[in-house]
């Protein structure tokens, strides 16, 4: 059972092939069924924009099915890059690594993994030891007929280690994401569109807590252009601390900091006090091809 | 609230209705609804039993008949269900079935009860039909309709339930999704489908709270529950107010629905379609009590 990925001029066509039975489940489909950015709405409605948003290129999609127990739905996602392979699998990185793919997360039944262009779903709806091994059997399957390839987000390791909580990191462009992660404001106050590469992460100190969040802007201008926005938007009628490091106390007690530099925007939210928001606006490094703290 | 699209996050902290807002509840009770109320209140009856699906999650339907009886004659506040569907609906009605097709579904297993129902009640077979999808035609020529999506999270408006359910009929679903998911509840008053939903079964039976619309069982749970009203809104707030009980028991502290469904309360402000305010919801509940999640 075989899925033909479309390609680009030089590359060579990836064929997905799916055994016929595995634990005891059987396909049931003939051929994968194909869906593009034109029909992905078709396929998954609105939850499709949560896939464009990545340079989503193709999906293909296979059923199993076993009398008496739930079906498994196996979807490979052909992206853009390595890079946005690994964003959608960001969407939710909250769960068990177990080893299959450049990183998986799997949890009650769901094994979601990336490797090279490609981004893996496997899903049974009710977790038993036969249906979990199937689902890992069918990624490990699928893992081996992709190249691993390619690397996570350089932009990633500008986020500082200390304190991260890693199941929280986002990889994200756009505004659709942002939201769905963190929810500053209905308009687009970071003006994050496509051209727009940003990371965020949460962050705890003991009891204290964080939220960070990075962008990397096509420009200087357009950092800055952000930056102004955000900050009148935003923090306008606060008490701001002087540059480099704005700061402000929110009404709650929450507290939010800016620091633009060139192309970068980071952006420290939620911040149980001063003192965490300071230290991580410090925190990152923004030097070209610097280490972090 | 105010215009929904100039809203910040500071706005909510600011006048302390971030909570309200993350639960989608308006904060002052001024709307129009034309629902079923008592005592001006807007039913919603929650009607759950442990065995309506087994540890294969496999409906009994007979189980889940029970229930939606149980749910309608409460909403409606009728003797008995049969009474209740009556109420609603009149045989010479031509009935609209509009569950949630994809992306945790609604349970066949609800459809073909409430199909059953609708023909006790004297609905012809022939007048009744499933109506969800892009296409108007077929519910332009309903004059009746039944909303019963599945209870969900969703990361493009928040929830994706109730005012969720018609978008495709609008034709440019998309455009409701982000800054523009306050606007769901003006899909409600298109001509094709302004007051002509009688009831809302929402299916509870496996929720899912958090990730959606895809399906990840890590976030989905047996509820097993009917939530049902003439009030949309109020059914929509009530589920919402589950989502949220279950996520903070989840994380073991709030956590906050991101993008915040303004759909809700606007719903109710800026649409008049029924209340999202709690101290105008009666909430009658019936069946298994184990984790609730909400009281009446």
């Amino acid at each position: 059972m075989q899925g033909l990925s479309p390609v680009s001029a030089g590359e060579k066509p990836v064929h997905l092939a799916l055994p016929a039975e595995i634990e005891g489940w059987k396909i049931t489909t003939p051929e994968s069924r194909q869906v593009t950015p034109k029909t992905i709405f078709d396929y998954m409605n609105g939850a499709g924009e949560l896939f464009l948003a990545y340079d989503f290129r193709a999906l293909y999609v296979w059923k199993y099915e076993r009398p008496d127990h739930q079906p498994i739905t196996v979807e490979a996602y052909e992206m853009g890059s390595p890079e946005e392979a690994f964003g959608v699998l960001s969407n939710d990185l909250d769960g068990e690594n177990v080893g299959v793919g450049q990183h998986s997360v799997y949890g009650a039944g769901l094994l979601r993994f990336w490797q090279g262009r490609w981004f893996f779903s496997v899903l049974v709806e009710l977790e038993t030891s036969e249906s979990r091994r199937a689902v890992l059997t069918l990624g490990r399957v699928l893992e081996a007929q992709v190249a691993r390839e390619g690397e996570r987000p350089r932009l990633l390791a500008r986020l500082p280690s200390q304190g991260l909580v890693p199941e929280s990191v986002h990889y994200f462009h756009t505004r659709i994401c942002l939201n769905s992660y963190y929810f500053f404001a209905v308009e687009n106050l970071l003006e994050l569109d496509q051209k727009t590469d940003a990371v965020m992460g949460e962050y705890r100190f003991g009891k204290q807590r964080a939220g960070l969040l990075i962008i990397c802007y096509p420009t200087s201008g357009a950092a800055t252009k952000a930056h102004a926005h955000f900050r009148d938007r935003y923090m306008g009628g606060l008490e701001i601390s002087p540059k480099p490091l704005e700061m402000a106390r929110l009404e709650n007690g929450e507290w939010v900091g800016l620091r633009l530099d060139r192309d970068y925007l980071v952006v420290a939210f939620k911040s149980s006090s001063r003192d965490v928001c300071e230290r991580l606006l410090r925190a990152v490094n923004l030097q070209r091809g610097g280490k972090q703290q | 609230m105010s215009d929904y699209r100039q809203l910040t996050r500071r706005d909510f902290l600011r006048d302390g209705t971030l909570g309200a807002v993350a639960f989608g509840v308006a904060t002052s009770a001024s709307h129009t609804s034309q629902a079923a109320a008592e005592g001006g209140k807007s039913v919603v009856a929650l009607v759950r039993d442990e065995k309506v699906m087994n540890d294969q999650l496999a409906v009994d339907e007979a189980v889940l008949r029970k229930m939606l009886d149980e749910a309608v004659k409460t909403a409606t506040g009728e003797s008995s269900a049969a009474a209740g569907w009556k109420k609603l609906f009149k045989p010479d009605d031509i009935v609209g079935l509009v569950p949630t097709k994809a992306l945790n579904p609604t349970h066949e297993e609800l459809v073909m009860a409430v199909t059953a129902a609708l023909q006790e009640a004297g609905v012809p077979a022939d007048r009744i039909q499933n109506v969800q999808g892009r296409k108007t035609e077929p519910v332009e020529k309903c004059t009746a309709l039944i909303c019963m999506p599945a209870l969900k999270v969703h990361q493009l408006t928040g929830l994706g339930t109730v005012l969720k359910n018609y978008i495709a009929f609008s034709g440019k679903g998309s455009s409701f999704h982000q800054e523009k998911n306050g606007d769901l509840g003006s899909v409600w008053l298109m001509p094709v489908v302004k007051g002509k939903t009688r009831i809302v079964i929402v299916d509870a039976l496996r929720p899912l709270f958090d990730r959606g619309p895809k399906p990840d069982p890590k976030y989905q749970w047996n509820y097993n529950g009917l939530l049902v009203g003439t009030d949309p809104v109020a059914v929509e707030a009530t589920g919402l107010s589950i989502i949220m009980a279950k996520r903070k028991a989840y994380k073991g502290e709030t956590w906050e629905l991101t993008p915040p469904p303004l759909c809700v309360a606007a719903a109710d402000k800026q649409y008049g379609l029924g209340t999202s305010d709690p101290a105008r919801i009666a909430l009658k509940i019936s069946g298994w009590d184990k984790d609730l999640l909400i009281s009446a």
